[in-house]
């Protein structure tokens, strides 16, 4: 099929519209952070998924409720006709599609080998770390078992024998936090309690129904950069609602930030001599950006609750019928 | 979050919204001024033919009564397909001018026209020779009941849609009047 063939098929205009409506939905998403200046993870993360989930309804029900939604009466009202850019032709060919096929097929790429494949294999490697045949309970350990006595909910927590101060927590069926042992050692009784607090969050938040369908929603739209973005802002929001949940059980704030910083903020290397590199590289981009994601979490954690109570539901629901609103105009 | 917090987010969110909507319809105009042959409204019929280069559009020479040269809105494409959409409004004394009869002539039997004249559902449905073309003769009742009668035809590549609020006999004659 060529290029032209697809975009005019409805598969390909379901992917154009969904790709527009998204792209959309996160500038109206973004203008309402800065309007109402949100700080609240809870919030932020609601208004994020916002571009993940409308985009996948939007087509289909528009064409529902107008069929002559594509008719040229309604395209010639609309506010935006991506057709319009889609049908530019020069030299024979048409670049709004092409591009956009090239930004799909990126976007696509990166989904399989970043979330599919990784999240497949967690899956049949039976979601436990690699190291899990040196696993403990935590009742064997004094340390774990003392820090997490007070702990309201407590899945199962393991300690791996293993050098490097690490944490992590699988979820679904066989969920438990992962503890190493040099973490154990490491780490003081109320920061490694608040370490294990945030790692329960993500368990018990894995349960969310909201989130797993909002998964789901982003799987389907694997094509569409603007979602894989947005999807990963609200994971990174994840975090920050975990850490106000670890908070909310231990009430230990600075234990938190005190564990954030030493597992995940070593001093940073001196800058290598000038006109030596010229390039950073992949690595060191995601470690800068991996750093100034801890920080930023630091940051709200020592600036205080951002618990909003006000605006919990109103600009999440302001987004959505404003992207509603001018979606039914973009065509 | 205080009322007068709430509020102000309010405004500067419609503002956005505003800007947002701005920089969106400007930038639907940018593919009108890079290409002239995509769908757009036409003031005048001999403008949107020497623009488009399409040499062949069917006109009536026979119109009933309150209808007349030249129509009130032209649409027209000429790419990804030729398509050329023309509405006639009723004229004359105490007439309100509200399209009556649209005459749509498309490269690709997908195309819909859309706009203010629609049969939401069709009562009678027959074959017709149309000049010795196969035609199709639709009558039916649009959303609020008014009468409406169509008829389509194919000429060579193109399908030639006459729909209007007049008696199927009308509408053949404005048909018949497009072919010689």
């Amino acid at each position: 099929m060529s290029l032209p063939g697809f975009f005019h098929s409805w598969p390909g205009l379901y992917v154009a519209q969904a790709f527009f409506h998204s792209l959309v939905a996160a500038i109206v998403a973004e203008i309402a952070i800065k309007a109402w200046n949100v700080r609240d993870p809870a919030v932020r993360q609601r208004v994020f998924l916002v571009p993940i989930v409308v985009p996948v309804f939007l087509f289909p029900l528009c064409r529902l409720f107008r069929p002559d939604r594509g008719s040229a009466h309604f395209r010639l009202g609309t506010i935006f006709d991506s057709g319009r850019w889609l049908e530019l032709e020069t030299l024979g060919i048409h670049p709004a599609m092409a591009g956009l096929a090239v930004v799909f097929t990126i976007t696509s790429l990166v989904f399989l080998f970043q979330e599919l494949i990784p999240i497949l294999r967690h899956s049949f490697e039976g979601g436990t770390p690699g190291k899990a045949a040196c696993k403990v309970d935590r009742l064997e350990d004094p340390g774990i078992r003392t820090a997490t006595g007070t702990l309201p909910v407590v899945p199962a927590v393991f300690v791996v024998e293993d050098d490097d101060p690490l944490i992590c927590s699988t979820t679904g069926k066989s969920a438990a936090v992962y503890v190493s042992s040099s973490l154990v050692a490491t780490l003081p009784e109320e920061e490694l309690r608040s370490a294990i607090a945030h790692e329960i969050s993500h368990v018990v938040r894995s349960r969310h129904p909201m989130l797993v369908g909002a998964y789901l929603l982003r799987a389907l739209m694997f094509f569409n950069p603007v979602v894989l973005m947005e999807f990963r802002r609200a994971a990174q929001e994840e975090e920050k609602v975990c850490d106000a949940f670890a908070v909310s059980i231990t009430g230990n704030r600075r234990g938190l930030v005190q564990a954030l910083r030493k597992l995940y903020l070593p001093p940073e290397e001196p800058p290598p001599p000038r006109g030596r590199r010229t390039r950073k590289t992949a690595k060191e981009i995601e470690e800068r950006s991996h750093r100034l994601n801890i920080e930023s979490r630091i940051s709200r954690l020592e600036s205080g609750d951002d618990h909003d109570s006000g605006i919990r539901w109103m600009v999440p629901a302001a987004v959505t019928v404003a992207t509603v609103l001018i979606d039914y105009f973009v065509t | 979050m205080s009322v007068k917090r709430t509020a102000f987010g309010f405004l500067a969110f419609a503002a956005g919204l505003a800007l947002l909507v701005i920089a969106l319809k400007a930038l639907n105009r940018l593919p009108l001024i890079a290409q002239n042959d995509l769908m757009r409204r036409y003031g005048d019929f001999e403008e949107m033919r020497t623009s488009l280069g399409i040499r062949e559009v069917l006109v009536p020479s026979y119109f009933p009564e309150d209808f007349r040269w030249p129509p009130t809105e032209i649409l027209a494409q000429g790419k990804p397909y030729p398509a050329v959409v023309m509405e006639f409004g009723r004229s004359g004394e105490g007439k309100s001018g509200e399209v009556g009869m649209m005459i749509c002539q498309a490269a690709a039997d997908g195309f819909s026209p859309g706009g203010p004249l629609e049969i939401s559902s069709v009562r009678e449905r027959a074959a017709y020779r149309l000049k010795g073309r196969a035609a199709i003769l639709e009558v039916g009742s649009g959303r609020n009941g008014e009468r409406y009668s169509r008829i389509s035809w194919r000429e060579k590549d193109v399908r030639i849609t006459v729909l209007a609020r007049l008696t199927p006999l009308e509408l053949m004659k404005v048909a018949e009047s497009m072919l010689r």
